[in-house]
């Protein structure tokens, strides 16, 4: 029994169901007229095609649909939170002028807002990725691939909502306030937020851990100070107190209620991405907050996701102001800086380490091959004659070797 | 005993009990696919059950351990799984099930494609063997405790005692910390 027995099967009862027409000879098919040809011809096979063909399409706009409006939602409510916060610009503005509260790429899976113009906060960026599903098919394959092979899959069928914010030093008072003439230098402010300090959701440890380079850093401990679901992951345990000292009780009822979706709540300085380079290790510093979430689709939990960016746009103000109006204030001391900074120069010397040997695999790759090339021109120059003479010369050199080596052993 | 070489005696008594079966019998061929299903399903419902009690017990205890290499994909170093009891006993649980899922594949490939009675009378009992052996069953449905053997992170048993053991997950202060701050993460594919 061929593997391929059940194919040719199919393809045998596709063939049946037009034998009759198949089986006319080409002078009866001749003779017949366009009508008597399409009534002759059994059409089943194009119907099923053509049902297929629109059943493919009908999932295509429900697909895009579910999604473009799960953004629309999900946007509307990022949208009325950036106005509350003061954000001086929301969105993106077309060519023709128009405000568009985001962008949709891939077919409406990936979806992008952003916002800027504020004090304490360079801009907040919006990530919403979503699942293809114009394409039921494909999710069918991959959820169910993703079963036994879910290194290769995982990735692709999962939906999240990523909020970055970006702190920029500058604190202004109120929001009628003007922009402070001499502000305190930003930069030195900035270099007061390089740390990480986190919230990790317990049913997502291993994999935040894994898909980002600076949870990978921390140390895991559990708390009172947080509900039941959620872990700190910090450089150090004393930065756990960070989110307990400018989020205050409000946080923790809010992460409370956030826990079927949120995945985690971090500030960091550090990429997401391991650097492999000194010059993308220098490169990709940025320090921020991030906030991962699972997709949401109800009004109270979009709620919820608004509110805990609006609690961290508050801790970046909170701790900018303290660093610019009263840095005695500040729940950062320079203690906690110099350890970070410490922790920071061992993980750059290991990038760095792991670049030299690299790099010195490859100059010494480089060199074998520079002389084998060499061997073999200064070879090709020799005559027939000598070429001979020569790898004699090499064979018993290979055997003196082995002779030798057997000698050793024995 | 090792359940291992259980399994083994019981394949090897199944095995010439179906020599001694006219398995070309119709209604024996039936009591035989009977024998099969019944065991399939009742080990996918006592699996079901102690996940049901897992999932209702929701026990959020933090649990590190370093996971051995994986040497298949190219693993040279152990990584740091850090997970609650919960998601643990539910990893465990649903790979056993998938298990079930994987064997009924295999045996509906080989009885109904390829027509062979003999594995299906051969595997009619291990997995109900297999499913009340299973650690997370002993723990959630027969109540023992997590100590000893059923201690997370479970090890794997070998048929020759320690020689030839899968290597087991390190749970030392030491060795956990070592892998806790290694900065092994984000490495994204190119």
């Amino acid at each position: 029994m061929s593997v391929l027995t059940p194919l040719v099967k199919v393809a045998d009862a596709l063939n049946q169901l037009n034998a009759k027409f198949t089986a006319l000879t080409f002078q009866e098919q001749k003779a017949l007229t366009i009508t008597e040809r399409i009534r002759f011809y059994n059409w089943t096979f194009e119907f099923w095609a053509l049902g297929v063909l629109a059943l493919i399409y009908v999932f295509h706009v429900i697909g895009t649909r579910i999604n473009k409006n799960r953004a629309v939602n999900l946007f509307k409510g990022f949208r009325q939170c950036f106005e509350e916060l003061a954000f001086a610009k929301i969105g993106f503005t077309t060519k023709s002028g128009q405000n568009q509260p985001f962008v949709a790429e891939n077919n409406n899976t990936w979806f992008t807002g952003f916002a800027t113009g504020r004090s304490s906060v360079e801009s907040v960026t919006v990530r919403a990725r979503l699942l293809a599903r114009f394409n039921p098919l494909s999710i069918l394959m991959e959820k169910s691939l993703g079963l036994f092979l879910p290194a290769l899959f995982e990735a692709d069928t999962e939906e999240f909502v990523e909020v970055t914010i970006k702190a920029n030093g500058v604190y202004v008072t109120s929001t009628t306030a003007d922009l402070p003439k001499a502000p305190s230098d930003p930069a030195s402010v900035l270099s007061k937020f390089k740390f990480v300090a986190s919230i990790v959701n317990k049913s997502d440890m291993s994999k935040a851990r894994e898909n980002n380079y600076y949870l990978s850093l921390t140390h895991t401990s559990e708390s009172e100070k947080l509900p039941i679901q959620y872990v700190y992951m910090s450089e150090n345990n004393q930065l756990n107190s960070f989110f307990d000292h400018y989020g205050g009780a409000a946080l923790k009822t809010l992460l409370s209620e956030s826990a079927h979706f949120l995945s985690f709540l971090a500030f960091t300085d550090l990429p997401e991405a391991k650097p492999i380079t000194e010059r993308s290790w220098e490169r990709n510093q940025q320090p921020r907050c991030v906030l991962r979430f699972k997709v949401v689709t109800s009004d109270a939990d979009i709620a919820r996701l608004t509110k805990l960016v609006t609690t961290a746009v508050g801790i970046v103000d909170a701790a900018t102001q303290d660093y610019v109006q009263n840095p005695n204030k500040a729940f950062i001391t320079n203690d906690m800086l110099k350890r970070s900074a410490n922790l920071r120069s061992q993980e750059l010397a290991k990038v760095v380490k792991v670049m030299k040997q690299a790099e010195r695999d490859l100059l010494q790759e480089k060199k074998q091959e520079q002389e084998r090339e060499k061997r073999r021109e200064s070879r090709n120059k020799l005559s027939g004659e000598e070429q001979d003479k020569q790898e004699q010369k090499m064979r018993e050199k290979r055997e003196r070797r082995q002779r030798n080596k057997q000698k050793t052993r024995m | 005993m090792n359940p291992q070489i259980t399994n083994l005696a019981i394949m090897l008594v199944m095995m010439q009990v179906s020599r001694r079966i006219d398995l070309e019998d119709p209604s024996i061929l039936l009591y035989v696919r009977i024998a099969y299903c019944s065991s399939v399903a009742v080990a996918w419902i006592v699996y079901q059950l102690a996940r049901a009690r897992i999932v209702k017990k929701n026990d959020l205890t933090t649990l590190k351990f370093v996971a051995p290499a994986n040497t298949m994909a190219g693993e040279s170093e152990g990584k740091l799984q850090v997970t609650t009891v919960r998601d643990y006993d539910l990893k465990e649980l649903d790979s056993a099930i998938k298990s079930i899922y994987t064997g009924l594949a295999m045996m509906g490939f080989m009885h109904l494609y390829m027509k062979y009675t003999n594995p299906l009378l051969m595997q009619s009992i291990s997995p109900v063997k297999s499913a009340l052996e299973h650690n997370e069953v002993k723990i959630h449905l027969f109540g023992k405790p997590a100590t000893g053997d059923l201690k997370r992170p479970f090890t794997a048993p070998s048929l020759f005692g320690g020689f030839g053991a899968a290597p087991a997950a390190k749970t030392d202060k030491k060795s956990i910390e070592e892998a806790e701050t290694a900065g092994k993460g984000g490495v994204k594919a190119e």
